[in-house]
C-alpha cells in the first residue's frame, strides 16, 4: 500500500540549525484551556450550559455594547450562556476522539502488525481494504453510515473508527516489516517462540512511540471529523452539545450574533492547531516514523 | 577529442592557505574542516588527496569550485587563470564551473538526476558553455560517450539513469565533466562505489584524460592503491591538515609522516580482497574539539610528551617534498 | 507501462466493487423494504409475494447480481421524495459538485505548489514562517467554518460576493476557495519538504558543479522531482475534496449532490443515498485512475518497475 502513496517526507524532516525548546510551550498554552475545562467542565460553569433563559437571548459579548461579566462570551439564541456551553462541548468533543481515536488505534495496529509481520496473503487482504478504504472519499462512508444507524454518539465514534484504522495500519505495517528482520526478532523465531510471544514482547514494545505520536495527532484530526459529522447532523443530538453543532446552529444567527459561529469554531481550530503542534513536537523528540501523518 | 600539446610545468591552479569552517547542523558548533591546506595543481599531473574519512577531502575538494554548504566560511586564496576564485562574484564562478573545472562524484548512482534522460544532461553545460545547439550538440554528445567507452551512445543519449549500472553511470558522469574540455578535473573518490573490475578501467580512463588533454586531475581517495596507481603528487591530509605532500616516488619511497607510514601499510597487495584495512587503531578525532599540539599525537605509535605539547609547523625534507613532523628530517 | 496501467485499472475495478458491496449491505441494513410496501394487515402470503417479487427470497448472491444489474442499467430505485428515479436525480446535480470539486482541486493544487516553493526558497525567513504559519491553521481550522466566516466577511459586512447558490457567475469563487483550503495547506506542506530534500540531493550538487543558471536547477531540476511525491497524493486529494464538498455545499446552499444527500439523509431518502454515494465514488475512481497515468509521464522510472 506504500506503493500507492508514498509516504510524504515529514516537514520537519529537514531542519533549520538551531536547538529545539524543550517544551512545546505554543502548543500547550494553545491545549491548557480545553483540557482544563474539559476536565473540571463543570466545576467551573458560570451557568448551566443547557439551562434555557428567554430573558437573555443573544446577548452579545462583554466588550461589546450591551454585554455583560455574566455572559463573558454572550448567550445564544436561547439565552444559553455561551462559555458554559463551549466548556461542556470542550468535554464532548475531546472524549469522543479520544475513544474513537483508541478503538482505531487498538484496530488499525492489530492489522498493521498482522501484516507487517506476517507478509504474504495476509498482507495482501489488508493492504486492499486499506487501498480500497483510501479512495472512498470520507464523507461518503460518513453518509452511509448515517443512513443505517442514524445520527447520535455512536455515529461519530463509529465514523472515527471507519477512517482512521487504516492510517494507522499502514504505518504500523511498515514500521513492523522492518522490525521483522532486526536480530533479536529472528532470534526469537530461531528459539521457537510463537507468534503471539513475538508480536507482543518484540514487535508492540517498539511500535509505542511511534503510536503515540499517531494517537495525538489524529485527535485534532478526530475532533474536526465530530464537528463535521454534527454539522451535518449526524452528531449528537440536543440538549447535548458539541462544537460543531453550535457551528451549524450559530450559522443561522450570524447576521445578528456573529459571536456564537464564530467562537464555536475558534474553539475547535485552537485546539486542533495545538494537538497537531504537540503531536509534531512529540514525533521529533520520539523521532518515530510516523512522519506519514 | 584531439590530444592537446602542453607544457608539464604549466600550474592550472594554486591553492594558498586554504582554510574552511563548516556549521555543524545539530549543535550549531564549528568545524574547523580544512586548515591552512595549500598545492598546486600541474597541467597534465595528477594530484592525489589521501587520507582516511572525515579527515577534510571532500571539503577541500568542494571548496575549489565554492560549492559548500551556504553556513561556509572560506579564507585564503584559490588562484587560477590570474584571478582568486575566493573573491569572485557567483556569476563569474558559474562561468568556470563545468567550463575550465569540473567535478565528479562518488556515488554515480544518485549524481544524475533520475527524471531526465542521458542525452538532456549531457547537453545542458554544452548548451549553457559552449553555445552547441542542434547538429552540432548531438554529434559533441555522440563523441563524448565514445570517448568514455560508451558502446551505442546514440541509444544510451535517450535512456534515463535507472537503465544503467553504476560503472556506466560514472563513465557518463565523467564524460559530462569532460564535456567542455575543462583544464581541471576533481574526481572525490570517483571509484569507491563501483565494482573492482570498473574501478580499474575508470582509473585508467581519468588517467587517459589527464595526459591526452593536458587536465590537472584531483584524485580525492582513501586508498593509497589509487594513488600508486594514477597519481603524480600527493598530499596527506589527517584533520584538515596536510600532514605530507610531495612526489609519490618520494612519498611511497620515503614517507616522513607516521600517519602517511600507517596509511602506506594498509595498501592490499595483490589478491587479498580489496578493502580498507584500519591498521591504525583509533578514531580521528572531533574537528570541534582538537587536541591540543600535533592532532595525530593519540593515535601515533612514536608520540613523544612534546608531540602534544607543541603545534606541528610544516618542514621542508626534500625538493617539494613537506612534512608536518618534528621528526621528519631531510635524508 | 502497460503492467502499471493494468495494475491501476484493476485497483480502481476492485474498488468499485468493494463500495457497490458496502452499499448493497448498507441497503440491506437499512430493514426490509417489504414492509412499507405491504399493508399493516397482510397476510404470510401477501408478504411471501412482495418479497419473491422484489427478490428478497433468493440467496444473497443473486440479491446481489440483481442489484449489480439494475445499477448498471442506471436503476438505483426511485426517490420517496421526489418520486423520480434517484439517479436521474444525482446526474442532474452531479456537475455542480464536480464543477466545485475540481475548481478546488486546481485551486489547491496550484496554489498550494506555488506557495511551498516560496516557503522552501525562502527557508527560514519571514515568507517561510508566514506560509508554514498559514498551512497549520488550514489544516486546523474547520471548512465549514471557514466557510461561514467567509460569508460574514464578504457576503454579510463587505457584500462583495454572492454566498449562496449557483445563480452568479462570481458563485462558485467562495466555496471553492473555501474548501481548497485544506487541500491546499497539505499540498504546501508536503511541497516544502519534498523541495528542501530535492536541493540537497547529490544530483543538485553535480548540477551546480556543472555551472548551471540556480534558476534552471530549481526550476527544471528540483522542482520536477519534488513534484513525484506531490502528483502521487493528488489523487488522495481529490478524494478529500469530493468528500469535503458535501459539507461546503451545505454551508454555501451549492445544488450539488452533496446537499441532496443530505437533505435524502434527513428524509431517510435511501434510492438517493446509494445513487449519490456510488456514482460519486465512480467519478471519484475515474478521475484519480487519470491521475495515476499522469505520474508515469512525470516519472520515467514507473515504467519499469
Ligand atoms: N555539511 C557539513 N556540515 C558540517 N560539517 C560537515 C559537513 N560536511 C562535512 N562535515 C564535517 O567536516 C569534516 C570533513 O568532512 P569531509 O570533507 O567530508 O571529509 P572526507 O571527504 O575526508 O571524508 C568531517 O568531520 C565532517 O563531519
Ligand atoms: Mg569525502
Amino acid at each position: 500500500m506504500s506503493s500507492t502513496y508514498p509516504t510524504p517526507p515529514s516537514p520537519e524532516a529537514i531542519r533549520v540549525s538551531g536547538s529545539r525548546p524543550r517544551l512545546p510551550w505554543f502548543a500547550l498554552a494553545l491545549l491548557a484551556p480545553v483540557l482544563v475545562f474539559g476536565i473540571f467542565g463543570p466545576l467551573l460553569f458560570l451557568h448551566d450550559p443547557t439551562a434555557i433563559n428567554l430573558m437573555t437571548p443573544q446577548k452579545p459579548p462583554v466588550w461589546l455594547a450591551g454585554g455583560e461579566w455574566a455572559y463573558p462570551l454572550g448567550t445564544d439564541q436561547l439565552g444559553r450562556d455561551l462559555l458554559s456551553r463551549l466548556m461542556e462541548g470542550a468535554r464532548v468533543s475531546l472524549t469522543i476522539a479520544a475513544v474513537g481515536v483508541l478503538l482505531a488505534a487498538m484496530i488499525g495496529i492489530t492489522a498493521g502488525m498482522a501484516a507487517g509481520y506476517f507478509g504474504g496473503f495476509v498482507d495482501t487482504i489488508i493492504s486492499q481494504i486499506v487501498d480500497i478504504k483510501m479512495s472512498i472519499p470520507a464523507t461518503l462512508l460518513i453518509i452511509l453510515l448515517g443512513a443505517v444507524i442514524g445520527g447520535g454518539l455512536v455515529t461519530i465514534v463509529v465514523s472515527v473508527i471507519f477512517l482512521f484504522w487504516a492510517d494507522y495500519a499502514r504505518i504500523i505495517r511498515a514500521e513492523a516489516l522492518s522490525l521483522r528482520e532486526r536480530g533479536y526478532v529472528l532470534l526469537a523465531k530461531v528459539a521457537n517462540a510463537g507468534h503471539g510471544r513475538i508480536l507482543r514482547r518484540h514487535i508492540l514494545p517498539n511500535l509505542f512511540g511511534t503510536c503515540i505520536v499517531l494517537v495525538t495527532l489524529q485527535v485534532g484530526r478526530a475532533i474536526l471529523i465530530e464537528a463535521g459529522i454534527s454539522f451535518i447532523g449526524l452528531g449528537v443530538q440536543p440538549p447535548a452539545t458539541a462544537w460543531g453543532m453550535m457551528v451549524f446552529e450559530g450559522r443561522s444567527y450570524l447576521s445578528t450574533a456573529w459571536w456564537l459561529p464564530t467562537f464555536s469554531g475558534l474553539a475547535i481550530t485552537i485546539t486542533v492547531l495545538g494537538t497537531s503542534l504537540f503531536g509534531d513536537w512529540l514525533r521529533d523528540r520520539l523521532d518515530t516514523r510516523a512522519s506519514a501523518l | 577529442m584531439r590530444p592537446v600539446t602542453f607544457d608539464e610545468t604549466a600550474v592550472a591552479l594554486e591553492a594558498i592557505n586554504l582554510s574552511v569552517t563548516l556549521r555543524r547542523s545539530r549543535d550549531g558548533a564549528d568545524i574547523p574542516a580544512v586548515n591552512g591546506v595549500s598545492f598546486t595543481l600541474y597541467r597534465g599531473r595528477t594530484l592525489g588527496i589521501v587520507g582516511e574519512s572525515g579527515c577534510g577531502k571532500s571539503t577541500t575538494a568542494m571548496s575549489l569550485l565554492r560549492l559548500l554548504p551556504r553556513t561556509a566560511r572560506i579564507a585564503g586564496q584559490i588562484r587560477f587563470r590570474g584571478e582568486d576564485l575566493l573573491a569572485a562574484s557567483e556569476e563569474r564562478l558559474r562561468a568556470i564551473r563545468g567550463r575550465y573545472i569540473s567535478m565528479i562524484f562518488q556515488d554515480p548512482m544518485v549524481a544524475l538526476d533520475p527524471l531526465f534522460t542521458i542525452g538532456d544532461q549531457l547537453a545542458e553545460p554544452l548548451r549553457i558553455h559552449c553555445g552547441l545547439e542542434g547538429d552540432a550538440l548531438r554529434a559533441r554528445q555522440v563523441e563524448l560517450l565514445a570517448a568514455v567507452g560508451i558502446s551505442t551512445p546514440e541509444t544510451r543519449l535517450t535512456q534515463y539513469p535507472h537503465q544503467m549500472s553504476g560503472g556506466m553511470l560514472q563513465r557518463i558522469v565523467g564524460a559530462i565533466a569532460m564535456s567542455c574540455n575543462p583544464d581541471v578535473l576533481i574526481a572525490d573518490e570517483p571509484t569507491t562505489a563501483l565494482d573492482p573490475r570498473a574501478q580499474a578501467s575508470y582509473l585508467d580512463l581519468l588517467k587517459m584524460f589527464g595526459e591526452t588533454y593536458g587536465l590537472a586531475l584531483v584524485m580525492v581517495t582513501h586508498d593509497m592503491g589509487v594513488v600508486a596507481r594514477v597519481c603524480d603528487d600527493v598530499l596527506v591530509m589527517y584533520a584538515g591538515q596536510a600532514v605530507e605532500k610531495g612526489p609519490v616516488r618520494q612519498i611511497f619511497n620515503a614517507p616522513k609522516h607516521p600517519y602517511t607510514r600507517a596509511l602506506l601499510t594498509s595498501i592490499p597487495n595483490g589478491e587479498v580482497e580489496r578493502e580498507w584495512l584500519p591498521t591504525i587503531a583509533g578514531q580521528p578525532p572531533d574537528l570541534s574539539r582538537l587536541p591540543p599540539g600535533c592532532s595525530f599525537a593519540p593515535r601515533c605509535s612514536a608520540a613523544q610528551e612534546r608531540c602534544s605539547r607543541e603545534a606541528q609547523i610544516e618542514r621542508v625534507v626534500g625538493d617539494r617534498h613537506r612534512a608536518r613532523c618534528w621528526r621528519a628530517v631531510a635524508p | 507501462m502497460l503492467s502499471y496501467f493494468l495494475r491501476r485499472l484493476g485497483r480502481a475495478a476492485i474498488t468499485i466493487v468493494a463500495v457497490s458491496l458496502i452499499v448493497f449491505v448498507a441497503v440491506r441494513a437499512t430493514g426490509d423494504p417489504t414492509f412499507s410496501l405491504v399493508a399493516e394487515d397482510a397476510t404470510e402470503a401477501e408478504i411471501a409475494e412482495v418479497r419473491a417479487e422484489l427478490g428478497l427470497d433468493r440467496p444473497y448472491f443473486v440479491q446481489y447480481a440483481i442489484y449489480v444489474g439494475d445499477v448498471i442499467s442506471g436503476d438505483f430505485g426511485t426517490s420517496l421524495r421526489y418520486k423520480q428515479p434517484a439517479f436521474d436525480l444525482v446526474v442532474q446535480r452531479l456537475p455542480a459538485t464536480l464543477q466545485l470539486a475540481l475548481a478546488a482541486f486546481i485551486l489547491s493544487t496550484v496554489f498550494g505548489i506555488l506557495l511551498g516553493i516560496l516557503a522552501a526558497l525562502r527557508q527560514g525567513r519571514w515568507p517561510d514562517m508566514a506560509i508554514r504559519a498559514f498551512a497549520a491553521l488550514g489544516l486546523s481550522a474547520p471548512s465549514f467554518w471557514v466557510g461561514i466566516l467567509a460569508i460574514l466577511l464578504f457576503g454579510v459586512m463587505l457584500q462583495w460576493l454572492p454566498t449562496s447558490g449557483r445563480a452568479h457567475p462570481l458563485s462558485l469563487l467562495l466555496p471553492a476557495m473555501t474548501l481548497a483550503l485544506h487541500s491546499m495547506a497539505s499540498i504546501v506542506r508536503l511541497t516544502r519538504s519534498a523541495m528542501l530534500e530535492t536541493s540537497s540531493a547529490e544530483y543538485i550538487k553535480f548540477l551546480r558543479s556543472k555551472g548551471l543558471p540556480e534558476r534552471l536547477i530549481i526550476w527544471k531540476h528540483a522542482l520536477r522531482n519534488a513534484l513525484v511525491p506531490i502528483v502521487a497524493i493528488l489523487g488522495l486529494q481529490l478524494s478529500n475534496l469530493v468528500g469535503g464538498a458535501v459539507i461546503i455545499e451545505v454551508v454555501f446552499n451549492w445544488p450539488g449532490v452533496g446537499r441532496l444527500m443530505i437533505e435524502a439523509l434527513v428524509n431517510h431518502d435511501f434510492p438517493v443515498i446509494q445513487a449519490g454515494v456510488l456514482l460519486i465514488t465512480l467519478s471519484t475512481v475515474l478521475v484519480n485512475l487519470a491521475i495515476d497515468m499522469s505520474y508515469g509521464v512525470i516519472d520515467p522510472r514507473i515504467k519499469y518497475q
